[in-house]
């Protein structure tokens, strides 16, 4: 398995310092600020973004079960980088590297979790929307392999984890029901939501 | 990680969680927050806001290096988000105060009763919570007063 995911990694890796323009735009892409806040932007105007009041609602639920979901996905990665190390691809491999060096765990990439985690939120609520933001998340997915900071098998673990921490919260949240209501309410109480 | 950085970051954020405030306000036909009294002219306005953002700090900041890590980048931008929305309240009520366009002190009942962004569709923030406030306590509007007392002095005459 492991072998198979470095082959997959030199595969995709071997492209970067090909074409200029790619590596721009990939290196761009895996960075640590455009993704995430493209990403936090995408929930803040799906907030308000929603025509009447049953659009509204149930888009304010998607950006309450995201938020739940970035959460419980980021207290997952810090209990799993605890647990379980894995060296980065350019220690002990020569690999074509377009970016800083990060020092944390390998497995399993939290970039890739968070941003599954927040398509998989998108999709539960709005299936046009999660296909448009689960495109995205691979993208940033693909860069961080491209750039030579993740194998490939880091970003798949990273994906399955959000994806699936997202579905637990969306059941999680259906479970402490009056609590989104009750908040929604007091939002809606000072006009915000 | 300096300080420049974290300035950079929160600008960048401020201006395009701005930007995409006013995109959606405008998909929400939400008129109480828009700073240009018009949906097209809206969207143009935050689209630019959200490009020219974008590409000042991907420009200026050198993004292959270490900068802001989760945590201080968490923090950056709830905050610069939370002033956006406060800037876009107050600009908004101020802009549509000094042009009046939203300026009616009887909005129709149903939006009267409407709660929730839903009551920005007609009338904004500020509007909204003097609204309530008068209602709550009785307190009437200046328009209203000067009404009721041109109507007492007529009776009187």
């Amino acid at each position: 398995m492991q072998s198979f995911d470095l082959k997959l990694f030199y595969w995709i890796n071997d492209l970067a310092g090909r074409v200029n323009i790619m590596d721009r735009f990939l290196t761009l892409m895996a960075t640590d600020y455009f993704m995430p806040v493209l990403l936090s932007l995408i929930l803040l105007g799906l907030w308000f973004a929603g025509r009447g009041v049953e659009q509204r609602e149930r888009y304010q639920r998607v950006v309450i079960l995201a938020v739940v979901s970035i959460s419980l996905a980021n207290l997952a990665l810090f209990i799993l980088n605890r647990l379980y190390f894995r060296p980065r691809p350019f220690v002990g491999h020569e690999v074509n590297m377009l970016f800083y060096p990060p020092t944390d765990s390998s497995f399993p990439s939290n970039p890739a979790t968070v941003a599954f985690a927040v398509a998989t939120a998108v999709w539960i609520g709005n299936h046009r929307g999660g296909v448009v933001l689960y495109a995205l998340a691979a993208l940033y997915s693909f860069a961080r392999v491209y750039v030579g900071v993740h194998y490939p098998l880091d970003v798949v673990g990273g994906a399955l984890i959000g994806g699936g921490i997202s579905l637990i919260t969306y059941r999680f949240l259906q479970l402490v029901e009056p609590l989104p209501t009750l908040f929604l309410k007091l939002a809606r109480l000072l006009y915000l939501a | 990680m300096g300080s420049n950085t974290a300035l950079q970051y929160f600008l960048f954020v401020f201006v395009s969680a701005c930007g995409v405030l006013q995109v959606a306000a405008a998909r929400g036909r939400l008129r109480g927050l828009l700073l240009w009294d018009e949906y097209r002219w809206s969207y143009v306005l935050g689209l630019f806001a959200v490009s020219a953002s974008f590409w000042w700090f991907f420009n200026v900041e050198d993004w292959r290096v270490a900068g802001l890590e989760g945590g201080p980048q968490l923090v950056l931008f709830a905050a610069a988000a939370i002033c956006a929305i406060v800037f876009t309240i107050f600009f908004s009520s101020l802009i549509k105060a000094l042009l009046r366009s939203l300026a009616k002190d009887d909005p129709p009942a149903n939006i009267a009763r409407s709660r929730g962004l839903g009551a920005l569709e007609e009338m904004t923030y500020i509007q909204a919570w003097l609204l309530r406030i008068r209602r709550k306590t009785g307190i009437l509007s200046p328009k209203e007063t000067i009404k009721r007392l041109r109507r007492i002095l007529g009776e009187t005459r």
